[in-house]
């Protein structure tokens, strides 16, 4: 009994004690205030309705995507409004002016002449204005003159003399060695040639005398941190260096998990919409529950039909599917094999049945689909209906199984004529294309045999070697038509190295003078019959055989209002200071 | 004890070196870390992939390329992948939320397992015990990525959806029920009128709590509340007094009640340092409520001292727990609100940019946890409830048992002095080989969830074939198994009086 | 309790009854075996359901040169029906289903025409021997490195030992991606060998424990003495001894073969298309799971049906082969 009452008493000492103890806390935390009226949760997050979610599959990992490293749709996904440049890619992929930057015109065709104005007020968000320096900058990194700088492609500042302007001035003037036609999409302002001067250990004055008297022992420094000190290695750089020149500054970034953009107070042009943008990193087959969970407001997948089958089911969610640049095509070894005969690749080309592959591969993701009968105009691009009219691609379109039975006889080869197609593996839908070509194709006279393999792409594999008849494969197009004019230049010798992007080998001498024609071509009106007689060239050797753009498909919140997918490289962020949630 | 520390780290270094080395010329070997250049139309495209060789020493043999790993790795240098980012700033967050991942998982799986398998050891043959079996062997064939897709779409989009409206239909509270009647009855141990009972007890009470939860939109607004943290805690305390000391000991029971109800009486006096408190002061306040319970349980322990002072200790920090969680999910209603009532994610670790208080980011961190760590249990909880099962039935075999039986010592002092301790042994080996297996289940889990973690970098390193952040894993991977080992190791020492620690 | 109990003795009569007239079978080893395996319900069950699985997958599409029943390849497409709904149908008529029926499709389509059914066989046919290839090799290899290691203590043991310690810290389904990722390109047979090469670790360990409680033993002692050699101690005295152990680890390294193969597939590590597996195939098809969930269901029920099975027949296997363990009280 005593030893009940005794321990009565202490557990009686015992509450006192820890009721004393918590009130001394409580004196700490005061206004002790009713748990229940605790301040809520600040809308944040997804919630918030000045914040924009948008997805993608890779994690940025640089403020600089112009080196030969970085240049990656990761980085520009992102940085697409903080770097901003006197163009852009517009909606349907073609080069818009930007005209926040400034303004820019071509004063003289030969020798060709630009003059760049930059708009008086515009400043880096750390105040610094934008100005020659940047240009000098850009300059540097790009002409190839200072190979410290890693740089993507030197292909149009090659041809640009140094420019002759003084370090704050506002006026630019390039003037071009040779004749260019993409002169339009010249990158100008890109990275803050403050910063790199600073972190360079030199003043921008320095840093400017220095490019221009070329001297390369002053700017080691500077390169070493225009190539590495913009890297993210899991954290965001100081955020004095990563100034904007567009409407979105960064803001914070959490590893793995997202980057949130901030509206930049700054900027002097057309101003964002909506105050924040997050964009999560998510892989590709988890962005559609992720959507549908509000874990994010806008997707850009690659396309499947279940993927499009799941999005539409999806409520109050806009779905929009579309073209891309990319499209693939089937390419014939001119070198060896039965495609030296033309006979017999308008045989091929007769019963490959373009139709059937868009119906029953590209249709069920874009619905508008139609085959691809150009090869160097995109089908949503102005002039691609005279271009095809031209060329006269439209015999074609349907599978006509006698004419090419009779083709195959007229070449006199003996049947069934042996044809390899290789594409790499595993990629299903190319898969698919060849067992629907073997399905039509095997009874005009040809036994398709597929070769696809893993290491079709690989140095010794079997695209560089030419060990195909028939290569299934996809380019990237773009609105600019230094991109695409190598591919079915004579190449030099047909060998991996020599032969670049022509892996069939292709030759036609007159294909390569009007090449030429159109490279140099600064007037936009005179390139389009170029490429108009171009594709008939291709068409009437059948250097190749276009069959279809790759279906793109985005979808996001119906209460997000101005997204609008881009078929170029620019992506659905172009135009992301635009973007509005209701 | 040091000595045997010591020893088994220098072992398990020259073992974890030895594995380093296969992983790293595996990797070397898997494929062409080229591949995505060789494909790419950029006219740059042999410009990069020289820098890409350099960077990578693909030049070099894969033995130079591993002794240059190595020595990084001495001067605290893990490399850098591919796109130039160092493996140690990777490791940085993807460890973090890798290791909660696999630690949550694996205790909570240990834990729960090995309880339904000393269970269903000591119900052998009985309905219970042939459920339990078989639901273990459909877990073992249960493909993880399949149930975490389904679990994805099932318990975060549809559960999401339903708590627009958590109103449970009359139909599925009768059948839930039904099932938790059957479970009862199963668990019961006697004539077919006690199992009769036990299954109506179980039906009535499931089927009342689960209609009073839906029409109180519970599910909205969820939270415990003192009634309920003092009913379950002075319950659970005497419940677990009784199973452990005996109903004949009253100090014992005393001293648990006494400190459940000391705790429950302090659920409101600490409700303002609950506003929002620093992980300190909660760590604190859970000291606390451990010494004052120590405290409660010498006094009353009276001669069962070193029975009560545990006991004491585990109602005092039951109840504790309790309030903490009572506190979590008054939270709950803001944070679903936040989020637009979509609490349940399906994607990564974190809401982006999240501010809310220290219970609303705790909640967050948890519901990002929820769907990967039921992923990861439910196959760990098979193997768990399987082997502890096995291992109990062959002590209670043992001579040992049947003489303390012998000697009448009742069931209870038998399982729980003589055969629970020596049944343990075995497992501790089993949970450390598993541990392994874990973190295999995780690069799964991580891939289907998105999250960013130790997985993910795995996957895309060997996908890229790209060494050294597989590498980075595997370093961390196979240096926590090495230490969860050791630690296996050292519980099976203290559990088996045969092995001496020298 | 009580009621297993007494059937246990009504069945088993003590050896005292032998003088009451009664007589008793002698058994072989092996009979006793069967005769407890086929008793465990649950083996049994396990053992049709995965005959008639693995008679199915092999018998429909044919395998090989040889033709199967079905009629329509796993690799040819056609034209997509009602969106590639499955036909199959259970629901008898008269209670208001569609009638038992397989249909063109019974497990509908994919995207461009194929045959689902046909596929999923083909997945349930590769999968089936690659966790059978691991399965056998894997045992192979861990019963003769465990029975060395066992058998000849000393720096063979010491050997083969640490070097099994070194193979289980890196994680299985970590160093079978590595290895997938590198072989998976070359076929998924040579790949399941591969794997069988790298997953024989917990074989190794119990066969070593084995053979040194057995080599003690003083059967092995009298053969010793007569001048036995040591392989044929290993062969005709130890390693029958073990078989229990062996077939039973064999046994779970099938089932758990077929999730390492499945896992692999779906992570991109395994086999690869135009191959398939069922791993593979709810990999390429796990978006479908709301649109199109016949595309996700199938495989999926197919890799927990063999899975099931093959671990009902080791769990049968372990019992017959140790009836100690699971028996308690009697």
């Amino acid at each position: 009994m005593s030893s009940a009452r005794r321990a009565g008493r202490f557990l009686a000492a015992a509450t006192g004690a820890a009721i004393l103890l918590t009130a001394c806390g409580a004196a700490d935390n005061a206004p002790a205030a009713d748990p229940s009226t605790a301040p809520s949760a600040p809308a944040s997050g997804a919630a918030n309705a000045s914040t924009i979610t948008h997805t993608f599959e890779q994690e940025i990992s640089s403020y600089n995507a112009e080196t030969a490293e970085e240049y990656s749709s990761k980085n520009h996904i992102v940085l697409n409004r903080i770097q901003t440049d006197f163009w852009h890619f517009g909606a349907d992929g073609s080069v818009q002016p930007d005209k926040d930057m400034g303004s820019y015109e071509k004063t003289s065709d030969d020798p060709l002449t630009v003059k760049y104005t930059i708009n008086p007020n515009a400043v880096w968000s750390d105040g610094n204005a934008i100005a020659c320096d940047d240009v000098m900058l850009t300059y540097a990194v790009a002409s190839g003159k200072f190979p410290e700088f890693s740089y993507i492609s030197t292909d149009t500042w090659d041809k640009i003399k140094m420019p002759d302007c003084a370090i704050g001035d506002k006026e630019v003037t390039l003037n071009y060695t040779k004749s260019y036609g993409d002169w339009a999409a010249a990158n100008l302002i890109q990275l803050p040639a403050h910063i790199v001067a600073q972190q360079g250990g030199l003043s921008e004055q320095e840093m400017f005398d220095a490019i221009k008297a070329e001297d390369h022992g002053k700017l080691k420094k500077a390169a070493e941190f225009f190539n590495k000190g913009w890297i993210f290695n899991g954290k965001l750089p100081d955020k004095a260096l990563i100034p904007s020149s567009g409407q979105y500054v960064i803001d914070s970034y959490s590893p793995g998990q997202s980057i949130t953009l901030a509206a930049n107070d700054k900027y002097w042009g057309e101003k964002a919409k909506t105050e924040k943008i997050v964009i999560r990193f998510i892989a590709q087959d988890q962005q559609v529950q992720a959507l549908q969970n509000g874990e994010t407001n806008i997707i850009e997948p690659q396309s499947n039909p279940d993927i499009l089958a799941q999005v539409e089911a999806l409520q109050n969610v806009t779905v929009k599917t579309g073209e891309q640049f990319l499209y693939d095509h089937l390419d014939f070894n001119f070198n060896k094999g039965p495609f030296k005969d033309a006979k017999l690749r308008q045989a091929f080309a007769a019963c490959t049945p373009r139709q059937q592959i868009v119906d029953n591969l590209i249709k069920p993701q874009n619905p508008n689909a139609a085959p691809m009968n150009v090869r160097n105009i995109a089908p949503f691009q102005p002039g691609y209906a005279e271009a095809v009219k031209f060329a006269g691609a439209e015999k074609y379109n349907t599978v006509d199984l006698e004419g090419a039975k009779k083709l195959v006889a007229d070449s006199g080869v003996k049947t069934p004529i042996k044809v390899n197609i290789g594409y790499n593996q595993p990629n299903p839908r190319r898969t698919q294309v060849v067992e629907l070509i073997k399905a039509s194709c095997d009874q005009a006279g040809f036994e398709v045999t597929d070769t696809g393999s893993e290491k079709f792409f690989d140095d010794a594999g079997d695209l560089a070697n030419g060990n195909f008849d028939i290569a299934l494969f996809g380019w990237a197009g773009s609105s600019l038509n230094s991109g695409w004019t190598s591919t079915y230049y004579t190449p030099k010798k047909c060998t991996p190295s020599a032969k670049g992007n022509n892996k069939g080998c292709y030759s036609n001498k007159e294909y390569d003078k009007l090449a030429d024609q159109i490279l140099s071509e600064t007037d936009p009106s005179k390139v389009a019959p170029l490429i108009q007689q171009v594709e008939k060239i291709l068409w009437d050797d059948l250097a190749t055989i276009p069959l279809y753009s790759q279906p793109a498909l985005s979808a996001w919140s119906s209460n997000i209002q101005n997204v609008q997918p881009n078929p170029s490289q620019a992506s659905i962020t172009w135009n992301m200071h635009q973007w509005a949630a209701q | 004890m040091l000595v045997f520390i010591a020893r088994r780290l220098a072992i398990s270094s020259l073992t974890l070196l030895a594995a380093t080395f296969i992983m790293f010329f595996l990797v070397a070997l898997s494929g062409d870390p080229l591949a995505d250049l060789r494909e790419s139309s950029l006219p740059d495209a042999p410009r990069l992939m020289e820098a890409r060789i350099a960077a990578m020493h693909l030049d070099e043999p894969i033995p130079v390329r591993y002794f240059s790993w190595l020595t990084g790795i001495f001067q605290g240098d893990l490399g850098v992948n591919k796109a130039g980012t160092t493996v140690s700033s990777l490791l940085g967050g993807a460890m973090e939320s890798t290791l909660k991942l696999v630690v949550v998982a694996t205790v909570l799986a240990a834990v729960i397992g090995i309880a339904i398998g000393i269970v269903s050891a000591l119900r052998q043959y009985s309905s219970f015990d042939h459920g339990i079996t078989f639901a273990a062997f459909v877990c073992f064939s249960l493909p993880v990525f399949w149930v975490a897709t389904m679990l994805k779409q099932y318990v975060a989009i549809e559960f999401n959806d339903w708590l627009r409206d958590p109103y449970i239909p009359l139909p599925i509270i009768l059948i839930i029920a039904l099932c938790a009647g059957l479970i009862w009855a199963s668990v019961y141990n006697g004539d077919r009128k006690g199992k009769l009972t036990a299954f109506g007890i179980g039906l009535v009470v499931t089927a009342v709590i689960l209609f009073a939860l839906s029409a109180s939109r519970w599910f909205a607004d969820p939270g415990l509340g003192f009634p309920f943290v003092l009913v379950v805690g002075l319950a659970t305390a005497a419940g677990v007094a009784a199973l452990v000391a005996g109903v004949e000991h009253l100090q014992p029971m005393y001293a648990a009640l006494g400190a459940a109800g000391v705790g429950a009486l302090l659920y409101y006096p600490l409700q303002p340092m609950l506003i929002a408190p620093s992980v300190l002061t909660l760590l604190g306040l859970f000291v606390v409520a451990g010494l004052v319970s120590a405290a409660i349980g010498w006094q009353f322990g009276g001669l069962l001292r070193r029975q009560a002072i545990p006991l004491a200790v585990f109602s005092g920090l039951f109840v504790a727990a309790m309030i903490f969680i009572d506190r979590l999910l008054e939270a709950w209603d803001g944070y679903a609100r936040a989020l637009k009532g979509r609490p349940v994610a399906t994607i990564g670790s974190e809401t982006p940019n999240f501010l809310g208080n220290f219970w609303q980011t705790t909640l967050d961190s948890g519901m990002h946890l929820l769907l990967p760590t039921l992923a990861l249990i439910l196959v760990g909880l098979a193997s768990h409830s399987r082997y502890s099962r096995a291992s109990m039935l062959e002590v209670m075999n043992q001579d040992y048992v049947r003489t303390a039986r012998a000697k009448g010592l009742p069931e209870r002092t038998v399982v729980i002095k003589h055969a629970f301790r020596n049944g343990m042994i075995p497992i501790t080996t089993i949970l450390a080989l598993d541990f392994a297996g874990v973190f295999g289940g995780a690069v799964i889990t991580e891939t289907v969830f998105g999250w960013r973690g130790m997985g993910k970098m795995f996957e895309v390193g060997l996908r890229e074939v790209d060494p050294m952040p597989v590498m980075g894993f595997f370093l961390v991977t196979g240096t926590s198994i090495v230490v969860w080992n050791m630690l296996a190791d050292i519980a099976y020492a203290y559990l088996d009086p045969r092995i001496r620690l020298s | 309790m009580t009621e297993k109990t007494e059937m246990t003795i009504k069945t088993e009569p003590p050896a005292s009854n032998d003088a009451q007239g009664m007589t008793i079978v002698a058994r072989t080893q092996g009979q006793l075996v069967r005769r407890r395996f086929f008793r465990h319900r649950g083996a049994l069950v396990g053992m049709i359901l995965f005959g008639l699985v693995f008679l199915l997958a092999f018998s429909s599409i044919g395998f090989g040169p040889i033709p199967g029943w079905w009629d329509k390849p796993w690799t040819g497409s056609g034209t997509v029906v009602d969106r590639g709904r499955p036909t199959l149908s259970v629901i008898p008529e008269f209670l208001g289903g569609a009638g038992m029926h397989l249909g063109e499709h019974p497990f509908g389509q994919d995207n461009i025409g194929k045959d689902y059914f046909a596929m999923t066989m083909r997945g349930a046919q590769v999968s089936i021997i690659v966790a059978l290839t691991i399965g056998l090799v894997s045992t192979a290899v861990g019963t003769v490195l465990g029975a060395l290691a066992g058998f000849f203590r000393g720096k063979i043991e010491a050997v083969i030992m640490r070097f099994t310690d070194v193979m289980i810290t890196i994680p299985v389904l970590v160093i079978a991606a590595v290895v997938g990722s590198a072989t998976g390109n070359l076929g998924p047979y040579f790949m399941a060998i591969m794997l069988g090469l790298i997953t024989w670790t917990s074989v190794t360990r119990l066969v070593r424990g084995e053979f040194l409680s057995l080599r003690e033993k003083e059967f092995v002692e009298a053969a010793r003495a007569v001048g036995t050699s040591s392989m044929r101690i290993i062969f005709k005295h130890i390693l029958p001894n073990t078989l229990g152990v062996i077939i039973v680890s064999a046994t779970l390294a099938i089932s758990s073969g077929i999730l390492l193969e499945t896992a692999l597939s779906f992570l991109g590590f395994g086999v690869k298309s135009p191959d398939t597996s069922l791993g593979l195939l709810i990999s390429d098809y796990k978006n479908a799971m709301v649109t199109r969930p016949w595309l996700f269901w199938w495989p999926g029920l197919f890799i927990v049906a063999i899975a099931l099975s093959v671990n009902f027949i080791g769990d049968g296997l372990r019992d017959a082969f140790d009836p100690r363990q699971n028996r308690v009280r009697d």
